[in-house]
């Protein structure tokens, strides 16, 4: 009688005047598909959020057993591909691997070993980053791993190529350990190829080739085999056994890559002067940006634009001779080709020579049947080689020498191991695993196909929404006084402290992951974004969803998808 | 990363009529939570006359009295007046007209309600335009913009009536602009005001898809991009008198958030210029009024 | 308790007796004695009552709406120019079924501008839903408006309450005014079925679509049906309680008369005395005095015309292009019935000239000497 209204509007079903329909979809961080590890990157960095470091810890274990190494000598393409680095600084991901391995050292437990229940037996050749990294994986999938080592400690190029100043050799062991800890064998001062042949591996099903590339390549320049010259990679072998080396007052380095400057750097802590010679500019050197920067302020003096073509000795000196270069065009590498200025000869004086041009790899050891070229060991995706049961992998394999690809190779092959020896299909395997458009691969999700599920698109700076951040530095790594740093091979910089590590992880956009902001449960319009209290997951209200697009739009981390609602 | 505090009660319910992308559906949603279940809300007409659902339902969750188009702040007086009489000192009453009715029609009553300083919260949700009868212009109506009744050969003559400065000219206790892509400062100034006694006025804007011409995903960046070119400055007044103006940190040209918008597409470039120095003369204004 | 009292002080005991809760309202001549009386009686604290003053009739009426909404008795009063600003609000207190009393002063609705009395604003409204009752004196006045809260808050629809301009607002009579107890006996608490709790929230004057519209105009109409036998009730109850009753009409003069006046407001008044004339020169002659306008008495009035040959009314108000409102109210009365009278429709007094006893004994001499009136409208008074 009188127009008063009690009902209220749940019985219209609003839901039914879409077009669009939107729902909540993780999807790939730049980051995660540029780690060729397979890290979970924007996981780990969640987790540290949610002041959960252990969790951050399992997390990065699940595919990488070396937060702690990675986290001080990747050469972070994630920080590259950062979409962060397109509003202000990318963030420092390696220092938050490497606070993450760090924290993890106060934990009270300890690392189970794991139970093998497979029959088969595999051999690792080769104990650096991609030897460890498959024994790793088998281990966990319950195989019998040995790992033969011809050297008489267990890490590869991060013992022998690394100096301690950038990985200390007890975060090294420490994370060996935590692999032995799992059943994992490692068989040291065993040369296979020397003491016994791979033909002669026959207690094993299955072997994986890592063994790395150690041989120093030679200029071709005549006086390069004279007494006082020596290869950069022994010269760093030298100190990593045994911690002294003997060399002159001067020494002139020729390369440019992170072997020279590592060579450099430790001459210096020789307390021996150290210049670099490289034939190109400093924009071409390979080295990382912050290793040069690190060189050049211990005092390690670099001259650009110059190649030495003959070494002579003079009594007890070494004279080089050099010709100034300058740039031409682009060569394979992308980078400007260095051409000769003719008639610029000139001389450099040096006690001791150390060359540090590149490493090539040993493949006489090698079984019959094996195809090479241009000393890379030519294998499929996955690591397998022409023989059967015979996987390769690592700077063995390819160009990209780096410790993250091999830890990477380490992890295809022992998938691809793991579905040899179970007659599956590897290359089926990994398709469904690999990282967005790979070439990395996610063996949680090889293992627990069901849960995390993800779109494999790669979210784009685009996608994302920055009216919901504000600019913010990078946090950096505090180095220590160069004074001190050399004076020996103590690690230069410091692990964030728990404050500056949530302030960094802070900073991270979680790219294409829900983290709860709320965004769209404050403006949908119908009240249509359910929030649910025990599970940390919204879902969309179908019945009342409207499909206007906000929550698309305001996600600033493009955790939501739109589609055409289907009629 | 610290969780929002946003009251979770859904005091505006779903299955309401409005347009998909509907700015004042989220204002009044979040002015909704805000007030709290003992509040007395009268709207005079305007979207809302049909978007809460016909009789006899509504999807109003708290007590709701629709009234005149021109009677926002008498029947509010009114209102108040019956609960004083009866008792209830608890219960909150607000307004909630549009522009059509805070500006022009309802000016008057306002003006009467605001000048006896009448106890309620009065909220203009501000879409710049008679958007319920098809987008007609307002006073409150941008200049240049258009609108039906200001098609694209004349628009819109005048610039916006300053209704927070007739507000603060009648010594009201509190005023406040506010928009829906600032919700933390929203709610902010709504827990101030309900802490004031006396006529507390929110002038709170709203993008309207369909009448603003834009698509519906955008609402709440172009409600940002209001305050961002400084179109739609974010400040209170209190007493009339003391002037608190938030400073946006990142201000863009009023070009950016013209360009979103059809109803601003025939603009010339001189005119946007024209716009351009009409925004920063009011800003500077402003700008003066709070360093007083 | 009698007093010498004008029209509009008369208003005020009325509300005051009544025991109202809110008052809006906003000045216009000549209603503003109305609101002075009452704001000096709450300055003074004798009268319990909020004011609200708002800034136009417009807002009075809206804040009355909400005010009642909100389970408050109520009251305004205004006149003519007001009165017309008010007329959209008219119809939403009506829709919305709230028992809100108004009293109106009747005064003329410019161009051109006057003050004085004339009926024209009041019915005006006459289809906004209210239920009007109009006075001949003050003490009509005082008592009127205690019933039509009665009245409004039984049927639940508004009640407009009219006195003439300055003849009655301005003009002291005698009032016997009851006391406050003597009132509460009569007029209970005003105890709404509906009204704002925020305990219990709901929706007020929502959107209703045609599914459901044309019921709620039924039960506006059937409540209006039953105000006839509310107002009956009430007026006796209140006629054996204080000694007075008006009824819906009221008749006096010869028994069985050959020709009636009808008349409303104080014409009345003047009315009576040319009828008791023209009675003694022995003319078989009768009043009417229409009290209840709306809903119109039809049935009340078909009685009491009963063996009438003739019957003159005179309107102090004009519908251009129709004439007389009462005249026409009474023809679409009268329609349906047999033996209809001939009617004959005067107007006069407009913008407050004087309805003097000459000119009223004119028409109604008028109206004896013809067998049907000579014009559609017969103008009284007009100057040529």
């Amino acid at each position: 009688m009188i127009s008063i209204s009690l009902g209220d509007m749940d019985w219209n079903k609003t839901g039914a005047w879409r077009t669009q329909r939107p729902f909540y979809e993780d999807k790939i961080p730049p980051c995660n598909a540029a780690c060729p590890a397979g890290n979970d990157i924007v996981g780990f960095i969640q987790k540290i959020t949610q002041d959960d470091f252990e969790g951050a810890w399992h997390l990065i274990k699940e595919e990488n057993p070396f937060p702690g190494i990675c986290g001080r000598v990747c050469f972070h393409p994630c920080e590259s591909k950062c979409n962060r680095g397109n509003f202000d600084e990318p963030i420092a991901i390696h220092a938050l691997e490497r606070f993450v391995a760090d924290s993890a050292t106060s934990l009270p437990k300890k690392i189970q070993k794991i139970p093998k229940e497979r029959k088969e037996k595999i051999a690792i050749i080769g104990s650096g980053p991609a030897g460890m990294s498959c024994a790793y994986h088998l281990a966990k999938l319950h195989y019998e791993v040995t790992v033969f080592e011809s050297l008489p400690f267990a890490g590869g190029v991060l013992r022998m190529g690394i100096p301690s100043y950038r990985l200390p050799k007890d975060v090294l062991d420490r994370e060996i350990s935590n692999i032995e800890a799992l059943g994992v064998e490692i068989r040291t001062g065993v040369s296979i190829g020397e003491e016994i042949k791979i033909e002669e591996l026959k207690d094993y099903q299955a072997i994986f080739i890592a063994t790395g590339a150690h041989r120093s390549r030679g200029l071709n320049i005549p006086g390069e085999k004279g007494r006082g010259t020596l290869s950069g990679l022994d010269i760093l072998k030298r100190i990593n056994l045994n911690g002294k080396v003997k060399m002159g007052e001067k020494v002139a380095i020729i390369g440019g890559g992170n072997t020279a400057i590592d060579v450099a750097r430790s001459v210096i802590r020789l307390g021996k002067k150290a210049t670099i010679l490289y034939r190109r500019s400093k924009e071409e050197m390979p080295a990382f940006e912050d290793e040069i920067m690190e060189a050049i302020e211990e005092g390690v003096k670099i001259r650009y634009l110059v190649n030495p073509i003959r070494i002579q000795q003079k009594d007890n000196m070494k004279r080089l001779e050099c010709l100034r270069m300058e740039l031409g065009e682009k060569d394979e590498s992308g980078r400007r080709r260095p051409v000769p200025i003719p008639n610029s000869n000139f001389f450099i004086e040096a006690d001791g020579v150390i060359i540090a041009a590149g490493e090539e790899t040993e493949v006489s050891f090698l079984p019959k049947g094996m195809e090479k070229r241009e000393g890379i060991v030519l294998t499929q995706r996955d690591g397998s080689t022409g023989i059967k049961g015979i996987f390769a992998g690592g700077d063995l394999t390819s160009n990209q020498r780096t410790v993250a690809h091999a830890i990477g190779s380490g992890k295809k092959a022992a998938l691809a191991i793991d579905c040899y020896l179970k007659g599956k299909d590897t290359e089926e395997a990994i398709r469904q695993i690999l990282i967005g458009d790979g070439p990395s691969i996610s063996i949680f999700r090889h293992l627990h196909p069901e849960e995390r599920p993800m779109n494999p698109h790669v979210v784009t700076f685009e996608e994302l929404n920055m009216d919901y951040f504000e600019p913010s530095k990078r946090r950096r790594e505090s180095k220590g006084l160069v004074k001190e740093r050399i004076k020996g091979f103590g690690e230069v910089t410091s692990t964030f402290t728990e404050s500056i590590a949530l302030e960094e992880a802070e900073r991270c956009f979680r790219c294409g992951t829900c983290n709860e902001c709320e965004n769209c449960y404050i403006f949908c319009p119908d009240a249509s974004i359910l929030k649910r209290d025990e599970i940390l997951a919204h879902q969309v209200d179908y019945d009342f969803c409207k499909g206007c697009g906000i929550c698309f739009v305001e996600c600033p981390r493009g955790a939501i998808s739109l589609e055409e609602e289907a009629r | 990363m610290k969780k929002r505090e946003i009251p979770l009660s859904e005091n505006l319910g779903h299955g309401h009529l409005a347009c998909a992308g509907c700015g004042a559906a989220i204002a009044m949603r979040l002015t909704l939570k805000a007030l709290g279940e003992k509040t007395v809300m009268v709207f005079p007409a305007s979207c809302w006359s049909i978007i809460p659902g016909f009789w006899p339902y509504s999807s109003f969750r708290m007590t709701a009295v629709h009234a005149g188009f021109v009677t926002g702040g008498a029947t509010a007086s009114g209102i108040r007046a019956a609960l004083d009489i009866r008792g209830d000192h608890e219960s909150l009453v607000a307004v909630w007209a549009g522009d059509g009715g805070t500006f022009d029609i309802g000016l008057q009553s306002l003006s009467g309600a605001a000048e006896r300083n009448e106890d309620f919260i009065y909220i203009c949700n501000d879409n710049e335009g008679y958007m319920n009868t098809g987008t007609q212009r307002s006073s409150a109506t941008p200049l240049l913009a258009w609108t039906t009744t200001t098609p694209v050969q004349q628009p819109k003559e005048n610039p916006k009536k300053d209704i927070m400065a007739i507000m603060a000219d009648h010594r009201i206790p509190y005023a406040a602009t506010a928009t829906i892509a600032y919700p933390e400062d929203f709610f902010r100034k709504m827990e101030k005001a309900k802490r004031i006694q006396g006529t507390r006025f929110i002038h709170l804007l709203s993008p309207c898809p369909p009448g603003w011409r834009i698509p519906s995903e955008l609402t709440i960046r172009i409600s940002r991009l209001a305050v961002r070119s400084r179109v739609f400055p974010l400040y209170e007044i209190e007493n009339g008198r003391s002037y608190t103006l938030q400073e946006e940190s990142h201000v863009v040209p009023i070009k950016e958030y013209l360009k979103l918008q059809g109803r601003f597409s025939h603009l010339t470039g001189q005119e946007i210029e024209r716009i351009q120095e009409m925004v920063d003369d009011e800003w500077q204004r402003l700008l003066r009024k709070a360093r007083c | 308790m009698k007093k010498v009292i004008t029209g509009n002080q008369a208003v005020a005991y009325g509300v005051i007796l009544s025991r109202v809760d809110l008052i809006s309202a906003y000045p216009i001549t000549p209603q503003t004695t109305i609101v002075e009386e009452l704001s000096e009686l709450i300055a003074s604290g004798r009268l319990k009552t909020k004011f609200l003053k708002v800034e136009s009739e417009h807002s009075a009426m809206a804040a009355l709406i909400g005010a009642s909404t909100g389970g408050v008795r109520c009251f305004t009063a205004t006149s003519s120019q007001g009165l017309a600003y008010m007329h959209e609000m008219l119809h939403w207190a009506s829709g919305a079924r709230l028992p809100i009393v108004m009293v109106n002063v009747n005064r003329a609705l410019g161009p051109p501008w006057n003050i004085w009395s004339d009926q024209s604003d009041s019915l005006s409204q006459r289809d906004t839903g209210w239920i009007q009752l109009y006075c001949e004196n003050n003490q009509e006045v005082l008592d009127t408006i205690l019933q039509a809260y009665r009245i409004a808050e039984s049927v639940k629809l508004p009640v407009m309450v009219v006195l003439d301009a300055f003849v009655l607002s301005h003009t002291s009579e005698a009032v016997e005014i009851p006391t406050m107890e003597e009132v509460d006996k009569f007029l209970p608490p005003y105890c709404p079925e509906y009204s704002i709790d925020t305990q219990e929230p709901m929706a007020f004057s929502v959107i209703a679509t045609p599914e459901h519209f044309f019921e709620f105009r039924y039960k506006v109409q059937k409540a209006m049906e039953q105000v006839p036998g509310v107002a009956k009730k009430v007026d006796d109850e209140f006629r054996s309680m204080f000694g007075r009753g008006y009824g819906a009409i009221e008749r006096y003069g010869e028994e069985r008369a050959e020709v009636l006046l009808m008349t409303s407001g104080t014409v009345t008044s003047t009315s009576r005395i040319v009828i008791q004339k023209l009675v003694q020169k022995g003319y078989s002659v009768a009043g009417i005095k229409i009290k209840r306008f709306r809903p119109f008495p039809s049935e009340e009035i078909y009685e009491a015309i009963k063996g009438a040959k003739k019957l003159a009314i005179i309107d102090r108000n004009l519908s251009a292009g129709v004439g007389g409102i009462f005249c026409q109210e009474l023809r679409a009365a009268l329609y349906p019935k047999e033996n209809r009278p001939q009617i004959f429709g005067f107007i006069s007094g407009l913008g407050g000239r004087d309805i003097t006893p000459d000119l009223i004994e004119e028409a109604v001499q008028y109206t004896i000497d013809h067998a049907q009136p000579k014009e559609e409208i017969l103008w009284l008074g007009l100057k040529k």
